[in-house]
């Protein structure tokens, strides 16, 4: 879920660039939801672009720390900067980065440095950062945001200036794809000692070794880069003179911008004017594959949606075609499963088949009042956390509210300004007598256990309502011991099978990312890779 | 005038302490997370929290919280952002630049537009005068955020005539960058300055001395300058006074829509973020600025009309 700065001016501002726009259709009149057809590529650049790139970010970064980095605008700036241990590639495979894995047991893994790499500040790369880096994400005095996904981790010791070795407690395969991922990005030891709290601050208080160095960050301003010419992945040499990185609050803003030019590059999380932006003779906007999911987090453990059939009934009664028109303007998928299509990195026959066998989420009320009568639950009150603030967030409490009414249950909306949103994330007395809400999640590498993993195993950081089944957390707990991606897929697929039946969160959408570029330039994939690897590497400018 | 001017300090500075402590008070009171900002909305693990919590004094008591800042601001450290980590002084510094010349530009037509309508509706009755009552009617009715929006669809959008956004790069450029919003930041205020304008300049055309200086054959342009306007000046200067400080506060809505970078929007997304070192910082130097503009208008009062001593009010 994303929560913008200044919403309360960006939804007026909103409802008006919609009805000053040319072509802002209705909800119910938009483009059908998207299929799998999603795009993985965008043509490759043929010259280098003369101008400034301008590329939007929601709002303006907080911290080039990766430790720190856990939304968009830092993940999207950091990655375009950083390298990490592991990378993954556009449609979310992961494979060897600045080191390369070998697996000498399944709790001892080896790390080989690639040679020749260094930062902008010329100095070499070893296995010393990488070790500093990850122990970095791990140290609790520091407060990292990834403590939690180095759960298994013993021991990281560097054998020399190439290798290092991670020891675990028990085996996690798990582990490789945090390390292509946000928990993964390597900084310059010496350069972050020196700095100490100061790094990642604004100024210049960063050194990575990515296909961009930072050039200037003025806070409020721009956070300028630029290409790094030493770069040692010579297929990532960005035929860019520079990108400024500039918060640009609203849609409205973003739509004008893009329009005028001014903008350059965006890749909104969902945008109220994209058939507008689609129309404009300017622009161009890919639609690719994305991991993240829209979904309802059942968050009581007692009330009526602790009955599974009171969460299959809702699941069946709410309009997700209407929701996805209306808010992701079609772009979107319905969900089979909760997690999005572009989440599957390995296994991917095993996944297509789990998704192709799952039926395709269609609206019954007759069946559903039918499973609310047989739960007994009719008359029964739910309170749904929401805020009337954030526009997608109200549409979709509003239309399960419509869904419950009309099933027999009797729906009660608790809202919040937009800013305390986030407290039902956060704050348990936020969550008392709340049922459940909303939220736009994603795991953090091309894994659908890495969301799974938050909330359908005991202790996840986002099982909010101790949801536990001991056959879903035997399969996922074995899945994370098995090595083989096929084997691992195929108990993540069943697992999975068994989470879509007891629907501890109620999946609501999968959209797809969103990439929006100027005609003059072009390269990167339009996938969600954005966030964690170095793709803007491949901008450039059209002939 | 040293005596008066000191008194205002004085006032300054009272304004200042209790409004500070007002506005933190209602910071701490309302409800949110400092740490929210930094989470993007997904679960932070427990650790963080804790540690982030520390870190930024987030579980101390009020008063404590209150004296740990009012000392550091008397030592002359505004203190920490949370979310950037950023020493607030150069936080405000980056920004108030632009907030100050959005401010002058949209006052500069406030001035110019406002008082020359209203004076065109009061002198020349008839056509010119109902279309400044049109005209200030509309613009009356325009929210910022609405102008703003038409602003930019028609001229930078569809006529490309000016930049949709962010600040110019500074000279001519930055000019040309703020007219937009300075248009939209000025608009209803405009219409306000006008109205008051007319009304005063109409009342001063109507009086006895002016009658009899037009029946004594006195030239027009010289009654107007002398008798009608000097006359109609206190109204005139209230009202520009009041409206150009409030822009201030308005600012937040245009800096916003046109993506600049100013103190207003930062203001709005700090107080969001509960962001307490800058919400504190930046307020102080916006009371500290409504002060001076209305030090500025009770100077102006005693230098326009000599009957008012400086200090007291206009009637």
């Amino acid at each position: 879920m994303r929560i913008s700065p200044a919403l309360a001016l960006s939804v007026a501002a909103l409802a008006l660039a919609a009805g000053c726009g040319k072509s802002a259709s209705s909800g119910s009149s938009a483009a059908p939801p998207s299929t799998a057809n999603l795009a993985t590529t965008t043509p490759a650049p043929t010259n280098t672009y003369s101008g400034v790139v301008t590329w939007a970010l929601y709002r303006e970064t907080n911290s080039l720390d990766p430790i720190f980095a856990f939304d968009y605008p830092e993940n999207t700036v950091i990655a375009a900067l950083c390298d990490t241990v592991l990378r993954q590639s556009p449609t979310g495979v992961v494979g060897p980065g600045v080191a390369s894995l070998h697996y000498d047991s399944p709790t001892k893994l080896v790390f080989t440095v690639r040679q020749g790499v260094t930062f902008w500040d010329g100095s070499p790369l070893t296995s010393a950062d990488i070790v500093f880096s990850l122990q970095r994400q791990m140290d609790p005095k520091l407060g990292g945001f990834y403590q939690q996904v180095f759960n298994r981790v013993q021991s990281i010791t560097a054998n020399g200036p190439q290798q290092f070795t991670i020891t675990l407690k028990q085996p996690d395969y798990w582990l490789a794809g945090e390390l292509s991922s946000t928990p993964g990005f390597i900084v310059e030891k010496k350069f972050t000692e020196q700095q100490g709290k100061a790094y990642g601050t604004p100024g210049n208080h960063a050194m990575c070794s990515g296909p961009y160095k930072l050039k200037t960050w003025q806070t409020g301003n721009v956070l300028a880069v630029v290409p790094n010419t030493h770069y040692w992945d010579t297929s990532l040499q960005p035929k860019v003179k520079e990108i400024d990185f500039k918060g640009v609050p609203t849609d409205a803003a973003a739509t004008s911008g893009l329009l005028t030019g001014e903008i350059t590059g965006d890749i909104p999380l969902n945008i109220s004017t994209l058939d507008q932006l689609k129309a404009s003779p300017d622009l161009k906007v890919y639609l690719g594959s994305s991991y993240a999911s829209d979904a309802f987090i059942v968050s009581n453990a007692k009330g009526p949606l602790a009955d599974v059939r009171v969460r299959k009934a809702l699941s069946l009664a709410i309009d997700r075609k209407g929701f996805i028109n209306a808010v992701y303007k079609g772009a979107a998928q319905l969900p089979r499963t909760l997690t999005n299509t572009g989440t599957w990195g390995y296994g991917q026959s095993v996944f297509q088949n789990a998704w192709n066998q799952l039926p395709e989420p269609k609206q019954n009320i007759a069946e559903a009042k039918k499973l609310i009568q047989q739960a007994g639950a009719t008359g029964k009150t739910i309170t749904l956390g929401m805020s009337s603030q954030l526009n997608n967030i109200n549409t979709e409490a509003v239309m399960f509210q419509s869904a419950g009414q009309q099933i027999g249950l009797n729906v009660k909306l608790h809202s919040v300004s937009a800013a305390n949103y986030i407290d039902f994330f956060i704050d348990p007395k936020a969550r008392a007598g709340i049922d459940g809400f909303f939220t736009v999640n994603y795991p953090d590498y091309a894994d659908p256990a890495g969301l799974y993993a938050t909330f359908v195993v005991p202790g996840g950081s986002q099982n909010y309502d101790n949801f536990s089944d001991p056959n879903i957390t035997n399969l996922m707990e074995t899945a994370r011991t098995t090595a083989n991606n096929n084997s691992r897929a195929k108990l993540i697929a069943q697992a999975q099978k068994l989470i879509m039946q007891e629907l501890p969160w109620i999946p609501v959408a999968l959209p797809d990312t969103i990439l929006v570029m100027n005609k003059k330039i072009t390269g990167p994939p339009p996938t969600f890779s954005y966030m964690f690897a170095p793709w803007l590497g491949k901008l450039g400018g059209t002939g | 005038m040293l005596r008066f001017l000191a008194k205002r300090l004085l006032v300054l500075l009272g304004t200042l302490l209790v409004s500070s402590f007002v506005i933190f008070s209602a910071l701490f009171i309302a409800p949110g997370n400092p740490i929210a900002t930094l989470s993007g909305g997904r679960a932070l693990p427990h650790a963080s929290i804790v540690v982030l919590e520390r870190r930024y004094h987030l579980n101390e008591p009020f008063l404590q919280r209150y004296w740990d800042w009012l000392t550091g601001v008397l030592h002359g450290d505004l203190g920490v952002s949370i979310t950037l980590h950023v020493n607030v002084a150069t936080l405000i510094r980056l920004r108030i630049g632009t907030t100050f010349e959005l401010v002058a530009y949209a006052s500069v037509l406030i001035v110019l537009f406002g008082i020359g309508a209203g004076l065109l509706g009061a002198l020349k009755p008839g056509l010119i005068d109902g279309g400044v009552i049109i005209g200030t009617t509309i613009s009356a009715a325009l929210p910022s955020f609405v102008a703003a929006v038409v602003l930019i669809t028609v001229f930078a959008v569809n006529l490309g005539w000016f930049p949709a956004q962010y600040n110019g790069t500074g000279g001519l450029n930055q000019v040309w960058h703020l007219t937009l919003p300075a248009i939209s930041l000025a608009i209803g205020s405009l219409a306000l300055v006008a109205r008051v304008t007319r009304a005063a300049v109409r009342e001063e055309a109507g009086k006895e001395h002016v009658q009899t200086a037009v029946s004594r054959g006195i030239p027009g342009r010289l009654i107007v300058r002398r008798h009608v306007l000097r006359n109609a000046a206190i109204p005139i200067t209230t009202i520009a006074g009041i409206t150009i400080a409030s822009l201030i506060a308005v600012d937040a809505v245009v800096e916003t829509a046109f993506t600049l970078n100013g103190l207003g929007s930062y203001l709005v997304s700090s107080a969001q973020n509960k962001d307490f070192a800058v919400v504190q910082g930046i307020c102080l130097v916006l009371v500290a600025t409504f002060v001076v503009i209305n030090t500025i208008v009770d100077i102006l009062y005693a230098l326009l009309d000599p009957r008012v001593k400086l200090g007291t009010r206009a009637g």
